[in-house]
């Protein structure tokens, strides 16, 4: 330890020996210095720095209470004693208000060492204590940081729960400022009404329980409620009273809507699970049932705490047990699995159920720890399956040997195309397998011939919108084969649900259709010859018109010119036959309208030349009539007309020729032909005249044709001739 | 005056000869009747005549209206077509060639005859 340094402030040496003489009688080591002017004070105290400084009150050049304001002014506290010959009560007062540590007087000069030890020692304590204040002062500040930079919110509140102190956080929380804050009830700012009284309580209580954890609503500035968890302790004086209490405060809101959410979840669930008929088991990952709803008793006739705590495999058959839990396996690693299976089930009295099950697994805080099945009885829906498969077996059975296509066709409410049910005849109609086309129309679009697609299409559509039946003659393209016909006939219905299916068949007709092809072609070449036919025949009969025209012109007998005259004329009006009927679309029937008219015509400009001036008056419905009644009726009508032009008029003049042409109720064709010429006598029978073209006449109609012909000769002459037709019939 | 020549053209002979006849009959100079195209066109262009009465369906490959087309690029000679056909068929084809009618057979001299007059009264006077 280094020397005690004692600075004597004295302009008296001697008084200065006997301080040092006394103060080492007490064994205390020092080292000193003397100075009498504030000068060398000055320098005294920053070069020679003493632990203590003894100084005389009154000195011609310094004075003690200079010093002590001296000494005091300096940042380092260095103790100080009035060493005086006289002092009063006045002047002691002063120095020690002034600062100084204690104080001597000369006469008692013994009391000097003792002062000096004191004034040491209570130094020394007071610098430790400053030490330990600045040290408390440090961690201090740390600790404010420490709680202002918390996280969870810190709030002081005294006894009757004022805010002392609040942190960020805590303004955070509840988004109010400190200012706001302090100085606050607590319970009113920051909670709810309902729990002021509970608030209150629990800082009256503080000295009793003295530290505990709660949760609790708050409410923000904003007016939101929070949830609240509070670590409350006491906080005590020195003395061990407590004075209020301190909290820390965590916004747990999230959490506990998070909790509310799972809760009411989980009721729900839970009432779901109970009242639902599929039965819902929970097992771990071992397969242990540890939950089963309750249906399990009226499903297998096991009791829940029958089945809690027991493996599945129990439950199941041997079979399904495995397959379960290999599932249930595949799931553990991460493969994908079925998302429904069945298995089946072994109730109490040994039968076994069929149940489909679908799984999900449970986790906790993201490590699996077990399943949740929901299992379904399916028993009656196996049966119908069973039945299906049946019904199907034996449609397949049935239908296997049809070359044909037997079928189920379906248009969805989306507009798109399956077919359900197809025999094995879709090999050879569309060259796929029934299965290829169940929910998917494209194997059979994809063969299709291009040409026929949109036809097809229509078809379909047509059908479906009105639900006719459907019958469609299409080509199929199946690569490596050749084109082929199909036939497709079905019968539309409309289902619950809008969609529209059709019941029918396909049929291969490429042959049907080849021979049909071959008709029409030869169909198409008879009518060629037909024609050619027709237009030979009428050509050969105007070479022979041409012949006897060259020949009447050599005759020289005017007769026998007019005999060959008729014939032409008759030659003519039969060529015409021909002409009109390979006009005719048909080739078989000729309007008896147009052509009675076109002879009626050519005949009156043939006579017409002649010098007659005969009108023609027309009233003809349109009627059909075959080559059969088309020829004699041409004779007929050219025979009765040429005799009005020859013999009605024979004085000249102006004439009418009537023409009616109609059906009568009997379905008969009747033809009238009125003059208004001179008529014939009343004894003259027409029946039995010389005329060859009348006896002609009557013969064609009533022999050839089977009807009926009658005259009238009242203001002129008029003809009547009806006969039944079908234009249908035709000799051979 | 001077007559009026018709080259005519017609495959069947008799039918050929009637008319001929008849035209003659009627004061018209028939130049030549030839039965087919080649030989139509080879007569229309030698003789020139006024008229040509032209039967459509002729022998060989050429039919009346071909033919007709091609005598038409040498020399503008009237035509009058004769057909055993119905006008329709061949009315378009025809009615390119600007004919003075159109007959359909059975043909009657005598009603050919008025016609040709008629589109040749100026000449005739």
């Amino acid at each position: 330890m280094k020397n005690l340094k004692i600075l004597f402030v004295e302009d008296l040496l001697t008084d200065v020996e006997i301080a040092q003489r006394e103060i080492s009688k007490e064994g205390i080591k020092f080292e000193h210095k003397v100075v009498d002017t504030e000068e060398e004070f000055k320098k005294a105290l920053t070069e020679f720095r003493p632990d203590l400084i003894i100084s005389d009150y009154s000195m011609p050049k310094f004075d003690g209470m200079r010093a002590l304001k001296i000494t005091r002014s300096r940042i380092d506290y260095i103790p100080l004693i009035i060493l005086t010959g006289s002092m009063n009560e006045e002047t002691a007062v002063t120095c020690m208000k002034a600062g100084a540590d204690d104080y001597v007087i000369k006469e008692k000069i013994r009391r000097l060492p003792f002062a000096v030890k004191e004034v040491l020692e209570k130094h020394l304590t007071h610098k430790a204590k400053k030490q330990a204040l600045q040290d408390l002062n440090k961690s201090e500040k740390k600790y404010r940081l420490l709680v202002r930079n918390l996280n969870e919110g810190l709030m002081q509140v005294a006894n009757n729960d004022r805010i002392l102190y609040v942190n960020q956080a805590l303004c955070d929380i509840f988004g109010y400022r400190e200012d706001e804050l302090i100085g606050k009830f607590g319970y009113k700012t920051l909670f709810l009404s309902v729990d002021h009284d509970f608030i209150k309580e629990k800082n009256s209580l503080r000295s009793e329980i003295p530290y505990e954890k709660y949760e609790i609503k708050g409410r923000k500035k904003s007016g939101e409620i929070i949830w609240l968890n509070i670590s409350g302790s006491a906080v005590k004086n020195d003395n061990g009273d407590v004075v209020g209490s301190v909290g820390l405060l965590t916004d747990i809101t999230e959490r506990k809507r998070a909790e509310e959410a799972m809760k009411a979840s989980e009721i729900k669930y839970r009432s779901l699970a109970e009242n639902t008929s599929d039965l819902i088991v929970v097992i771990d990952l071992q397969g242990t049932i540890t939950y089963i709803s309750r249906s399990i008793e009226e499903e297998t006739g096991f009791k829940e705490d029958e089945v809690i705590g027991k493996n599945i495999k129990t439950l199941l058959t041997e079979d399904s047990g495995k397959f379960a839990l290999n599932i249930l396996q595949e799931r553990l690693v991460g493969k994908k699995y079925k998302s429904t299976f069945e298995v089946s089930l072994i109730d109490k009295t040994g039968q076994i159920i069929p149940f489909e099950c679908g799984t999900s697994s449970i986790s906790e805080k993201g490590k699996l720890k077990g399943f949740q099945i929901v299992a379904r009885n399916i028993t009656e829906r196996k049966l119908v399956e069973n039945k299906i498969r049946e019904k199907d077996i034996q449609f397949r059975k049935l239908s296997k040997n049809v070359p044909d296509l037997i079928f189920q066709f379906t248009r969805r409410t989306d507009g798109r195309y399956c077919v359900p049910i197809a025999s094995e005849g879709i090999k050879n109609i569309f060259g796929c397998m029934p299965e290829d086309v169940i929910d998917d129309f494209s194997p059979i679009a994809k063969v299709l011939h291009p040409e026929d697609q949109a036809r097809v299409i229509n078809d379909i559509e047509y059908s479906a919108k009105h639900l006719s039946n459907f019958t469609c003659e299409f080509r199929v393209q199946i690569p490596g084969r050749p084109d082929q016909w199909i036939l497709s006939n079905s019968t539309p219905e409309k289902l619950p649900d809008g969609s529209i299916t059709w019941y029918g068949f396909n049929a291969n007709i490429t042959e049907r259709k080849l021979i049909e092809e071959k008709i029409e072609k030869s169909l198409i070449e008879k009518n060629i010859l037909l024609k050619e036919l027709y237009h030979r025949t009428k050509n050969n009969m105007q070479v022979i018109a041409s012949m006897l025209k060259l020949q009447a012109r050599h005759l020289g007998n005017k007769q026998l010119h007019n005999s060959y005259q008729e014939v032409i004329t008759k030659i003519n009006s039969m060529a015409l036959v021909h002409q009109k009927l390979y006009e005719a679309q048909d080739l078989s029937s000729i309007n008896l309208k147009e052509f009675i008219s076109e002879v009626a015509r050519n005949l009156q400009k043939s006579y017409r030349i002649k010098g007659t001036n005969i009108e023609l008056k027309f009233n003809l419905q349109k009627v059909f009539v075959n080559i059969d009644t088309a020829i004699p009726l041409s004779l007929v009508i050219t025979e009765l007309i040429s005799n009005v032009f020859k013999h009605a008029f024979p004085k000249g003049g102006k004439g009418i020729i009537k023409l009616n042409l109609f059906e009568d109720n009997e379905k008969k064709v009747v033809l009238e032909l009125a003059d208004n010429g001179v008529g014939i006598a009343q004894n003259l029978n027409l029946r039995k005249s010389a005329s060859m073209g009348l006896q002609n006449v009557f013969t064609l109609i009533e022999f050839q044709m089977n009807g009926e012909i009658s005259y009238l000769s009242k203001n002129g002459l008029l003809w009547r001739i009806s006969f039944q037709h079908d234009v249908k019939k035709v000799r051979i | 005056m001077e007559k009026i020549k018709i080259l005519l053209v017609e495959d069947e002979a008799i039918i050929a000869r009637y008319l001929s006849m008849e035209l003659e009959l009627e004061g018209f100079e028939i130049c030549g009747f030839v039965a087919n195209g080649n030989d139509a066109i080879q007569k229309a262009l030698e003789e020139k005549p006024d008229l040509i009465l032209m039967d459509i369906n002729l022998q060989g490959d050429r039919d009346g209206i071909e033919t007709m087309e091609i005598i038409r690029e040498e020399q503008l000679i009237p035509v009058i077509f004769m057909s055993g056909y119905s006008r329709t068929e061949y009315t378009e084809r025809a009615n390119k060639l600007d004919p003075i009618s159109y007959f359909v057979k059975p043909i009657e001299a005598e009603f050919i005859s008025p016609i040709i007059k008629e589109y040749f009264k100026e000449k005739l006077k």
